[in-house]
């Protein structure tokens, strides 16, 4: 009878973990495989893959995103848009997919991507409880995301190194951080997978002659670098004109400016502009669902930015972002990433009149605020050849 | 009064401690306890209403995937203690282990504070280089363990030294899981933290190795003690012995050398390698597969606590139960919380393990930037008063794998725990009163 | 060549995960204990779902 219930015990067990492996492997597989449609505007001119730019990142593969490419065919400057380094931030892919989904360009050059760091789309963070996708109501439907991770997943990069030394500068970062993509700047050839990525995008900066880069990013409230625009030293005088006029004409809540420290290695806004002639800059925004003191973690939150724990923490001054019952929506933080773009552009084109871009179809702060939907376009309205798939 | 997601939070952690106690009234291991305790606070969440502020709907399969997801969280760190176990096992089972305690006791045994100081650091390596206390433990907490036997330490001793020196080497630098983890949710650089975690952590191990190895005077005969000893299988000798750990070193320490041109081998695989060392070099044949199903049996609890830990943590994040904790340590008043971290930190390392780190130490970093105060010294006191939470239950990794290499029989809280208390308040003291006075101290070290 | 390297530490690394699989199976059909099995059952699920590549 004993021996009867241990094997009914291992039996039953053996039943559970199987029908729960088999549901959450099949959620795991539809998140991992699910297509996020983009519909080019009118005014992009090519879609290349990013293994076009360097053999580091194979044809096909995980990390071989999209890159939109939209060429007025006069000469300008060039400008590259970074979305998705960080999937766990969606303001990144959002905003890039609107800009390529309504961007023209009269003069100059624009490339965009819109999921760098591919991989880590496709995983949610263990141990944070995310949800698996986000989406947002459209004038012709829902449309959805994947929500990933802030690293590549370990389907694509395993194991991780005791401690994750970075190339060039030989600085200890944490182990997990040799899948972090806004770690792996200027990137290395033979590298693991988030590593190449970062080569392969700079050889596209250093091959197309890129001017200047911008990387959509979105932090906790605890966190000092917060609703800021960090700059490397050859971006320092456009970043302050950006920040000073975005917050006095636009924003409610002021964008700060930063100079990029030279003493953390393997971001974006310093590796960038240090590997390449290009000034890169970092734009951050308010995102509660990453504070660890958040309440109940899923797409509410993430999209709607309220959480009254949150709030307390500013009650008591924790924060560097002021934080109400309004939250931080998403339409806001959208908003401003897309006017910090514009306005960066415009900044840049002042103040470097041989690298002018001019651009047309960008809403504005307040037409995102008020309707964003409307900004995403229905792939079913247009040519074929017009949609893609990130 | 309306219902907000506090009350929802405090239900769930409320639901979680009833369904611990039930547990343990009904006689269920640990890793069951922390599952009911997972499955008690979902449901709790699914029952509760939010009140005022409404969330998300939570189906079914989602449910499921959070249950699945969580098993995950320590999958690595699982991976890294059954290759370092399997590896050790083998060590063991080869006769190695045998060999290397009769080579140690035969030329050190009468240099007592000789011996001492090399044990220490024996026992300091492997943590330093992985940031593991575990793998310390694993690696050679048998061997040391052995050699102090041999020196007339009692065995509640022995066990809580090796318990005392796995916490010291795991968060001795280079490598200190809990301030990188920390420094990187953060975005602070890990830079700096060298000295504090080196002297904080050097301090405590000198202080619990000779604290605790008090009255041992090693003054039997040396060929008497040797003789003592088990004899290892012919065909040893000191060459065979030491490949193995330099197979383990040059894997660890070539990525520091020459980084650019290393591969990354990761720990399951470094250990890997050394086992295929131990297989090369052993006179003796062993079984694999059955040291694979020994090294499980083993560490059945502390895989087990792992896996189920992480399924709690994930459900204490999707529930606002984690939330609500780490808030309620950030908004304490400052004089609070130097006063009480010296607690609060390694009771919550018992209960989360390394999830800790990103928890509490993310919004404390933010908290003393704001107040002025020098995050690296509070961020080194706090990364090494972690690892001493790692004896506490529920889930006590590193003092069970402690108790489990040593073959302890005494009682846990009663004979182990006893003889960490001393050692475990000296280092906490050392370190709150280095928090406290961390700016002039800052600036003494330059950091 | 780096890359071949890698990629072949990382094929290693899931054959440890498999080694290490089978053992606990063994483990989970050796036992006699009620609750080292639910238990054995649990750990099995993500060296399961790693080597079937879908976590």
């Amino acid at each position: 009878m004993k021996k009867l219930s241990l094997n009914a015990v291992k039996v039953i067990a053996l039943c559970v973990i199987a029908f729960c492996m088999a549901i959450a492997g099949f959620l795991f597989r539809e998140h991992r495989t699910f297509k996020e449609t983009v519909v080019v505007s009118e005014g992009c001119t090519e879609v290349k893959k990013l293994s076009d730019y360097s053999d580091a990142i194979k044809p096909g593969s995980v990390n071989d995103c999209n890159v939109y490419i939209y060429d007025s065919g006069v000469e300008g400057g060039t400008f590259l848009i970074i979305g998705g380094s960080h999937p766990e931030e969606p303001t990144g892919p959002m905003v890039a997919q609107l800009l390529a989904e309504n961007l023209k360009v009269t003069k100059g050059k624009v490339f965009i991507i819109t999921r760098a760091n591919n991989s880590a789309s496709t995983i949610t963070r263990i141990g944070e409880a995310y949800p698996r996708f986000y989406t947002l109501e459209t004038n012709y439907g829902t449309r959805t995301w994947r929500m990933g991770q802030r690293h590549a997943a370990e389907l694509d990069s395993w194991p991780d190194p005791e401690v994750y030394i970075h190339y060039p500068s030989t600085q200890n970062l944490a182990n997990v951080d040799i899948r972090n993509l806004n770690r792996n700047w200027p990137g290395k050839e033979d590298g693991l997978l988030s590593e190449r990525t970062a080569f392969a995008i700079m050889e596209l900066i250093r091959n197309e002659g890129v001017d200047y880069t911008l990387d959509y990013h979105e932090a906790e409230l605890e966190y000092s670098v917060e609703n800021t625009l960090v700059a490397h030293d050859r971006g320092f005088d456009v970043a302050s004109m950006v920040s000073m006029t975005l917050t006095a004409d636009t924003f409610d809540v002021p964008i700060g400016m930063e100079f990029s420290p030279a003493a953390l290695r393997g971001l974006s806004h310093r590796d960038i502009g240090d590997h390449s002639n290009a000034a890169s800059f970092l734009v951050e925004v308010a995102e509660p669902m990453l504070d660890r003191i958040r309440g109940v973690t899923d797409e509410k939150l993430l999209m709607e930015g309220k959480d009254i724990f949150v709030i307390k923490a500013g009650e008591h001054g924790l924060l560097y972002a002021p934080m109400d019952e309004n939250g931080w929506p998403i339409e806001k933080r959208v908003a401003r990433h897309v006017a910090t773009t514009t306005r960066l552009i415009e900044m840049y084109s002042m103040m470097h009149p041989d690298q002018e871009i001019l651009v047309e179809g960008i809403p504005t702060y307040q037409e995102l605020l008020t309707n964003l939907g409307a900004y995403y376009r229905n792939p079913a309205a247009v040519d074929s050849s017009r949609v893609y798939f990130d | 009064m309306q219902f907000t997601m506090y009350h929802h939070a405090f239900v769930v952690i409320a639901v979680i401690v009833v369904a611990f106690i039930g547990a343990k009234k009904f006689k269920l291991n640990t890793e069951l306890t922390l599952l009911t305790a997972s499955v008690a606070a979902l449901l709790a969440h699914v029952i509760t209403p939010m009140g005022v502020d409404a969330r998300s709907a939570l189906p079914f399969t989602e449910i499921i995937r959070h249950f699945v997801e969580g098993t995950f969280t320590y999958f690595d760190v699982c991976m890294t203690f059954l290759s370092a176990t399997f590896f050790m096992t083998l060590y063991k089972e080869a006769g190695g282990i045998d060999y290397l305690v009769r080579v140690i006791v035969g030329k050190f045994y009468k240099k007592r504070i000789v011996l001492l100081l090399m044990l220490m650091v024996i026992m300091m390596i492997p943590g330093a280089v992985t940031g593991s206390g575990a793998t310390t433990v694993l690696t050679v907490g048998g061997l040391v363990g052995a050699v102090l036997a041999t020196m007339g330490v009692k065995e509640d001793r022995r066990v809580a030294l090796v318990f005392m020196l796995a916490a010291m080497s795991a968060a001795c630098p280079p490598i200190n899981l809990w301030a990188m983890m920390a420094a990187a949710g953060a975005n602070m650089p890990y830079t700096g933290f060298g000295t504090p975690l080196l002297l904080l952590t050097g301090v405590g191990a000198l202080f619990s190795t000779f604290y605790l190895t008090r009255g041992c005077k090693c003054d039997g005969n040396v060929e008497d003690v040797v003789a003592e000893l088990p004899e290892p299988p012919s065909g040893w000798n000191f060459l065979k012995a030491i490949i193995p750990f330099v197979v383990l070193l040059v894997a660890i320490l070539g990525a520091r050398v020459i980084p650019a041109y290393w591969p990354v081998i990761g720990m399951p695989m470094i250990f890997g390698l050394s086992a295929l060392a131990v297989v090369l070099v052993s006179p003796k044949k062993v079984n694999l597969m059955e040291v694979g199903l020994t090294t499980v049996t083993n560490l059945k609890e502390l895989v087990g606590i792992m896996v189920m830990v992480g399924i709690l943590n994930q459900i204490l994040t999707l529930t606002a139960a984690r939330g609500l904790v780490s808030l309620g340590v950030v908004i304490l008043p400052i004089w609070l919380l130097f006063a009480a971290l010296w607690i609060i930190l390694p009771v919550s390392e018992g209960v989360l393990q390394y999830a800790v780190a990103p928890l509490f130490g993310v919004p404390l970093i933010m908290l003393f930037n704001m107040l002025g105060y020098n995050p690296v010294i509070a961020l080194s006191c706090w990364a090494v008063m972690w690892p001493v939470g790692d004896c506490l239950p529920p889930t006590a990794v590193v003092g069970k794998a402690a108790v489990m290499q040593m073959n302890y029989k005494g009682d846990y809280n009663k004979g182990f725990l006893k003889n960490v208390l001393v050692p475990a308040l000296v280092v906490l003291a050392l370190c709150t009163v280095v928090m406290i006075f961390n700016k002039p101290i800052g600036s003494f070290l330059g950091v | 060549m780096l890359v071949l390297i890698n990629g072949f530490i990382t094929l290693c690394t899931y054959g440890i995960a498999l080694f290490f699989l089978i053992s606990i199976v063994r483990s989970f059909l050796k036992t006699k204990n009620v609750q080292d099995a639910i238990v054995y059952a649990v750990m099995m699920v993500p060296f399961i779902l790693r080597m079937l590549r879908l976590k």
